[in-house]
């Protein structure tokens, strides 16, 4: 019972963590929005664009349970409910920050459009960077529901 | 495809250069290049056409918003002088603006006299005449004391629900000392203020319904003024680009034409005394203009270029290779059959009732086409998961959809794995795609490295392929295999960078083993978000399905499927509008970062845009 409980409860602070990852990314990312429309209201599409970005941090948490959902059991042991645990924590916390920073990004990039600069690309690139470490992580759950 | 461009360099003397820039801006086919060395934010000209183009689309903005909605506008009238009807009309919005100020001062004022209702100042200052002092006051309800009354002669004329208005009489001439606030009124009475109100009233209305008159009478040559202000800027900016030559008497003039608009400049040049020179436009230059020119299904797809870069002259077009990948990423991201039969059928109403939108609107039914057959494919259905349901017609074909009941792949589910190995096929298909770009660029030598990459990688995917499935591989196919790994690493580490030291080259390959080791992974599993998103639009689908029936399950069928009913609107609803944004969103990002990377597109081009008159629209825009 401990080790269902203590493997749920790392599953559910990963979806938590991971999920205002995106929210305080989608956040910062759509108060640049506004700010910019207020500019530039005909770059609207751009700004959707660059704001819908940070939710990727709350998809690959979604995506991690049901790689691990399926490791998790009424008699499954204490070392495999410590690796639930570990990894689900591991995700969770990297695309907190992950989500946050990429957000950072992405609301410099709509401000630098409002401001008349083509910097959409530039952009998408430099936010693929911070969400490179969220996919590691998943990688990193994966790897680790491999081994329980 | 990228159409090819010539670039031609015309002589032309001096008196017959205006007259040439005008039958060149006939032809509608030169993109002008632009000079390095002419900066023309600096050009006050160029600057005041400039302002009175944005001047006139800021009127007739707002004289579309008060154009009446069944009215007629009269026909364009080209000898109206343009910016006299638009002083005319702006110093009437400058009015009506002062008006509307004016007015809300008034309002004001006039809320600030309502609670003491319509009374003569004229009495007021005879009582004061006669040594009767009137102060007014207001208060709180509750910090009104009633000896007031006795003291300081306090009268209630008006009350609301929180405040009270008073009056207090003195015949010392003096203030009472009240802990009340003094009011501040007008000089004017209520009555006053309010006639004063109607009269300005009616004079807005008038101005509105001058303006109304004038939008009917005169948007439409507004618009034609408009497009001669813009045809006057863009002849004004090419004599700017204009070089001139041999003391002032030549002026030079280079610029870009599609070949396939080549006859058209060249009928022209046949009848003016132009001397001229064309040649290829060279694939090095920065400034060769880009003209895209795709299939029909393509086509559609160049705007999602046009928002990243367009692609410089010298690169290969990349629309046609992601075209088909995005189709598919939409329809893998939405999911479900449902929405995309909603795509197809929005998509095909708006074909035909907005002709404006028309490309979008066939982009929007192959999406909608592509959604449907993922939908089909998976059994997804406004959120139903026909594998699980007990309908008697789908008993048969209930095992064919790829679910997770119906199959796994290694113990993962069967959308994951497609998800990620069409991803993996995307990346091998912008490696091949960047063979050929470089191949075509600058030559194939230059190219070897990145072809032992996507050779190697092939080669590794067949032999894992054949691992897993537990395939029995003969031990001359295991050389061969192994064998053109090795021909690739060669490649890889000697062949990155052709004319330099082979040790320089080994770093190089090493660096860029790396690179593709840590960017390959991230890129390959960046492609799960494919198999999130359509799994949550779907779980979010069947989760108001549950909500919606289980609502109206405990009422009788007549009141019960109201609720239902509500429910699945408003949930299917916003569910279609999130998974929209997201199914637009991410293929794009998957594209412009993995496929773009992956493919070395550089982009940075110009887009072509000719010397031409600016066409009037044939009907004014709509409110």
């Amino acid at each position: 019972m401990t080790n269902l409980l203590l493997a749920y409860i790392g599953i559910g602070v990963m979806i938590a963590l991971s999920g205002i990852g995106s929210v305080f990314g989608l956040t910062i990312c759509g108060n640049a929005a506004i700010g910019g429309l207020k500019k530039r209201p005909d770059a609207m599409g751009t700004f959707v664009l660059l704001s819908a970005l940070p939710s990727t941090q709350g998809i690959y948490g979604f995506v991690a349970y049901f790689m691990i959902i399926g490791k998790v059991s009424a008699t499954m042991t204490a070392q495999q409910a410590a690796a639930v645990f570990g990894a689900s924590l591991a995700v969770g916390l990297v695309c907190l920050l992950s989500g946050l920073r990429q957000g950072q990004v992405c609301a410099n990039g709509i401000n630098a459009t409002a401001a008349g600069n083509n910097v959409t690309a530039g952009t998408m690139v430099m936010a693929a960077f911070p969400e490179f470490y969220a996919i590691l992580s998943l990688l990193f759950l994966i790897l680790v529901g491999g081994t329980i | 495809m990228i159409v090819p461009m010539k670039k031609y360099t015309f002589l032309v003397y001096h008196r017959h250069y205006t007259a040439f820039l005008q039958q060149l801006r006939e032809t509608g086919v030169l993109h002008v290049k632009e000079r390095k060395d002419v900066n023309l934010a600096e050009n006050e000209d160029l600057r005041q056409r400039l302002e009175e183009g944005r001047r006139l689309t800021a009127v007739i903005r707002q004289l579309q918003a008060l154009a009446p909605a069944e009215g007629v506008f009269a026909p364009m009238d080209q000898s109206l002088d343009g910016m006299a009807a638009l002083k005319h009309i702006e110093d009437l919005f400058q009015q009506r603006s002062d008006l509307q100020l004016k007015q809300q001062s008034l309002q004001k004022e006039i809320d600030g006299m309502l609670p003491w209702g319509n009374f003569d100042w004229q009495q007021i200052r005879q009582l004061q005449q006669a040594g009767c002092r009137l102060d007014f006051f207001t208060c709180n309800k509750s910090a009104f004391k009633s000896q007031w009354e006795k003291e300081y002669r306090a009268v209630i004329v008006g009350e609301t629900s929180a405040a009270l208005y008073f009056v207090t009489f003195s015949l010392d001439g003096q203030r009472p000392e009240i802990e009340a606030d003094q009011a501040r009124l007008s000089a004017s009475s209520l009555g006053e203020l309010q006639e004063r109100m109607a009269a300005l009233e009616s004079e807005l209305k008038a101005l509105d319904a001058e303006l109304a008159d004038l939008s009917l009478s005169q948007l439409r040559s507004l618009e034609y003024a408009a497009c001669q202000v813009n045809d006057n800027y863009q002849f004004s900016k090419v004599l700017c680009e204009t070089q001139h030559a041999a003391d002032d008497r030549l002026r030079v003039l280079e610029g870009f034409v599609p070949e396939d608009k080549e006859a058209e400049l060249l009928a022209l040049m046949e009848q003016s005394p132009v001397w001229y020179q064309a040649e290829k436009a060279s694939v090095e230059a920065a400034e060769v203009p880009i003209k895209l020119k795709n299939g029909r299904f393509a086509r559609l797809f160049e705007p999602l270029t046009k928002l990243y870069s367009l692609p410089n002259y010298g690169e290969l077009d990349p629309t046609p290779a992601f075209a088909p990948f995005f189709t598919l990423f939409f329809g893998l991201c939405l999911g479900d059959g449902g929405y995309g039969l909603v795509v197809l059928l929005a998509s095909t109403w708006a074909k035909h009732k907005l002709p404006q939108l028309k490309s979008y609107a066939i982009m929007g039914q192959w999406l909608g086409l592509s959604t449907i057959l993922v939908g089909l494919l998976t059994g997804m259905v406004f959120g139903i998961s026909l594998d699980t349901v007990a309908w008697p017609w789908l008993a048969n074909v209930k095992h064919m959809f790829v679910t997770d009941n119906n199959y796994s792949i290694m113990g993962y589910s069967p959308m994951m794995v497609f998800a990620i190995c069409i991803g993996f096929l995307q990346i091998l298909f912008a490696m091949g795609f960047k063979v050929v770009r470089i191949s075509t660029q600058i030559g194939f030598k230059y190219a070897l490295s990145d072809l032992g990459w996507l050779v190697l990688l092939i080669d590794l995917l067949v032999y894992l392929v054949l691992m897993l499935a537990k395939v029995p591989v003969p031990q001359i196919a295991t050389y061969v295999i192994f064998g053109l790994a090795g021909c690739c690493a060669v490649l890889i580490f000697f062949f990155n960078s052709p004319g330099k030291n082979p040790f320089i080259q080994f770093g190089s390959g090493l660096w860029g083993t790396y690179n593709m080791v840590s960017g390959l992974l991230g890129d390959v599993l960046s492609y799960i978000r494919l198999f999130a998103l359509g799994l949550a639009g779907g779980i979010l689908g069947s989760v108001f399905n549950s909500l919606a029936f289980q609502a109206g399950g405990g009422l009788p069928v007549w009141i019960g499927w109201l609720p239902t009913a509500i429910i699945l609107l408003f949930g299917h609803g916003l569910n279609f509008f999130l998974c929209i944004i997201s199914s637009i969103v991410h293929p794009l990002r998957l594209t412009y970062v993995e496929f773009f990377k992956n493919c070395g597109y550089e982009g940075g081009g110009k887009e072509y845009q000719p010397f031409r008159r600016t066409a009037v629209a044939e009907e004014p825009a709509q409110n």
